[in-house]
């Protein structure tokens, strides 16, 4: 089933490039159409793996890649139509694509849950994060494709620029409070499980990073008039520390968060 | 004085100097060795300042805040709008003329097209010669978004301060029938049954639970389970079912001889201890106890529960006794008898083994807390939570727009000033938009 999905993610982004080169109607509602069907087989994947481990799909490595990728196609839709910029969808289904291979090669074995996992707050701790994670993937491929630019063009192409950056800075004002939710979620769910709000765990400190780096991105934006390529890296630079706090904790660190 | 305190407490260089190196001295501290700092003096004094900073920070913004917030109560009595609040180019976003004479009067189609994207108009004044001012505003509790934030953490870090100077945490574990002291309290606990509570499906690992009975003098004895995730609290204290232990009491190894099992011996013995058996010239060994043996998917020896469903304990057998190696390695079971199968012996003078008593107990980890600033970060993170979505999710944005009319109400000309955004982009577009629907319903007059 994943192979079907993968399948009509791939698709449309053919049928998309094939419409931002020929500019027919019928290859944008192939387009479309592609889309929606593997947003809709993603879906099912994923309530069918729900049901089979009688809770929602956020308990692991597997399980949190899986929705991740789902929401970076949803979100990549929205904000395409919204910020009125097409090509954000090619960013948001790739990535989504990349994650979906990748999680071919992951072990999708449901594992017992574990005593401590059992709680109502998981679903919101994780699915914040994840929230918050796909918007800063889209966030993340905007400022690349700005500093792409940037370089190739020596800083010419203003109003292009100026958009991206527009738009980049207008994902993570999505994503930040989501972040934010996250960490607060997390925050009362250790107070609840394990006793204290905060434990000084690898998982946490960095997670506490991420939120600063991106507090500090939007607040110096906001009052420092932080602009231009110097905003887009901090912001690319917030993602890649995501990544780390996502799958590279858990490679070189102990820590109580050893089953995410 | 005022000054002063401004230059150390609002200093930009200082507060950038004090986040890189919290989060330079919490990426060290994640160190195991080096956690200690997180609980030092030092650590909690450069807390405060960071605390004192955001305080003040905050304090000093307010007034302006508040003062921003009320700003359209203002905005029309002094000769000029207040410069800070505007660009400073002071250029007009958007200058328009419109052929209103069949239309609806000008500021009545502003009015529709404004509201219809949020805006509200918070004043408005009619000046001389016909023009008339108005000023549209949205989104207007954003202003105080990131001061929230501010706020939220001054508070979370005042909270961690509290909690470090007078919280106290630590685990302790308790045995089924033991009796402790509840530190700080006057209860005492006893742990009347340590359960695991299997699961019926096996998407799910077992539950467990501690049954305590808590006793205080002058009071009736109370009755209370704790389980992981549902913490009990107790005279301002918390307890958390963390973890259990199982742990074997008593360990009997039957030995027996040939095809009858004649009984030979019974060993009492622990884990990981070489008991010899001169009379058989044989010594045993027993390791790795699995409480219910299993083999999984890839053939590795594990236990499905924590239950004595299937107890089973590896075998290391020394035949002659005094050897170093193990003559045999097996894993031997309660109830099956395991032959020697590497005895040189006759079938029918074979030894045969078998774990044939086994007693254990469990004893429950249990995590004590007490922390008073427990509330204060309840109260930090909803403040945290609604900052951040008062800050990100919608803009506030303020139009100062003037309105000509000629003598005959025919032609309009439309100007608007765009109050100070943090989000240039978005509201960009929205002008574009708005200007868009201006033109369509001057042309469809």
């Amino acid at each position: 089933m994943m192979t079907g999905v993968i399948a009509l993610y791939f698709l449309s982004l053919v049928f998309f490039l094939a419409d931002g080169k020929f500019r027919k109607k019928f290859l944008a509602f192939a387009e479309n159409g592609a889309l929606f069907a593997g947003w809709a087989l993603h879906a099912y994947l994923l309530v069918t793996r729900a049901l089979q481990a009688h809770r929602f799909p956020l308990t692991d490595t597997y399980e949190t890649l899986i929705l991740f990728a789902w929401l970076l196609a949803v979100i990549s839709f929205f904000a395409a139509s919204r910020l009125e910029f097409r090509w954000i969808k090619l960013l948001g289904i790739g990535v989504a694509l990349c994650l979906l291979i990748f999680s071919l090669f992951i072990n999708d074995e449901i594992h017992p849950l574990m005593p401590a996992l059992r709680s109502g707050w998981l679903y919101f701790h994780v699915g914040a994060y994840i929230i918050a994670y796909a918007s800063f993937a889209i966030a993340f491929g905007l400022s690349l494709v700005f500093i792409g630019i940037f370089i190739f063009s020596r800083g010419a192409h203003k109003a292009a620029l100026d958009d991206l950056e527009g738009m980049t800075f207008r994902m993570i004002d999505v994503g930040f409070p989501f972040l934010t939710v996250g960490l607060a979620c997390g925050s009362i769910w250790a107070s609840i499980s394990w006793g204290r709000f905060w434990n000084w765990d690898a998982k946490e400190v960095w997670a506490l990073t991420t939120w600063l780096i991106y507090a500090g991105c939007l607040h110096l934006r906001h009052t420092r008039n932080l602009r231009g390529i110097n905003a887009t890296v901090l912001a690319a630079a917030g993602f890649i520390v995501i990544l780390f706090t996502y799958i590279g904790v858990n490679l070189f660190f102990s820590t109580l968060h050893s089953y995410s | 004085m005022l000054k002063f305190f401004d230059r150390i407490f609002l200093s930009v260089p200082l507060t950038i100097f004090l986040i890189l190196s919290l989060g330079l001295i919490s990426l060290l501290g994640v160190t195991p060795s080096l956690k200690s700092i997180f609980s030092s003096p030092w650590f909690l004094a450069y807390l405060c300042g960071i605390v004192v900073m955001m305080l003040y920070c905050s304090v000093r913004r307010w007034p302006w805040l508040i003062k921003h917030y009320c700003y359209n109560r203002h905005i029309f009595s002094g000769p000029k709008p207040n410069s800070s609040y505007f660009s400073a180019d002071g250029k007009d976003i958007f200058n328009l003329r419109f052929d209103t004479a069949s239309a609806r009067p000008a500021p009545v189609q502003l009015d529709r097209i404004f509201s219809k994207r949020g805006y509200r108009k918070t004043a408005s004044r009619e000046g001389e010669s016909g023009e008339k001012k108005f000023f549209y505003e949205k989104a207007k509790l954003n202003i105080f978004g990131a001061h929230v934030v501010h706020l939220a953490v001054a508070v979370l870090l005042l909270a961690g301060i509290v909690t470090a100077w007078g919280g106290k945490f630590y685990d302790f574990t308790i045995r089924e029938g033991e009796t402790v002291r509840l530190e700080g309290t006057d209860a005492s606990l006893t742990l009347e049954k340590f359960v695991i509570l299997p699961s019926a499906e096996k998407e799910k690992a077992d539950e467990y639970a501690s049954r305590l009975r808590i006793n205080r003098p002058g009071k009736p004895i109370e009755w209370q389970t704790v389980k992981v995730n549902r913490p009990l609290r107790i005279d301002g204290v918390r307890l958390f079912q963390i973890r259990f232990n199982l742990n074997i009491e008593k360990l009997r190894l039957g030995i027996s001889r040939g095809k009858d099992n004649q009984p030979l011996k019974s060993l009492s013995l622990g884990l990981d201890q070489r008991v010899e058996v001169p009379e058989l010239n044989i010594a045993v060994e027993l390791k790795n106890f699995m409480p219910d043996f299993s083999l999984d998917k890839n053939n590795q020896v594990t236990s499905r529960s924590h239950m004595l469903k299937n107890p089973a304990a590896y075998l290391l057998l020394y035949s002659p006794a005094a050897s170093t190696a193990p003559a045999e390695q097996v894993w031997i079971f309660r109830g099956m008898i395991m032959p020697h199968g590497k005895s040189a012996e006759p079938e029918d003078k074979q030894l045969h083994f078998m774990l044939d008593d086994i007693k254990v107990y469990y004893t429950s980890g249990i995590k004590y807390a007490r922390n008073p600033g427990e509330y204060l970060t309840y109260a930090g993170l909803i403040i945290l939570v609604a900052g951040s979505f008062l800050s990100t999710s919608q803009f506030y944005r303020g139009l100062l727009v003037t309105v000509k009319e000629d003598a005959a109400g025919a032609v309009a000309a439309v100007s608007a000033r765009a109050m100070k955004c943090k989000n240039v982009f978005t509201l960009e577009k929205e002008i574009t938009i708005m200007v868009n629907e201006m033109k369509q319903g001057a042309n469809r007059a």
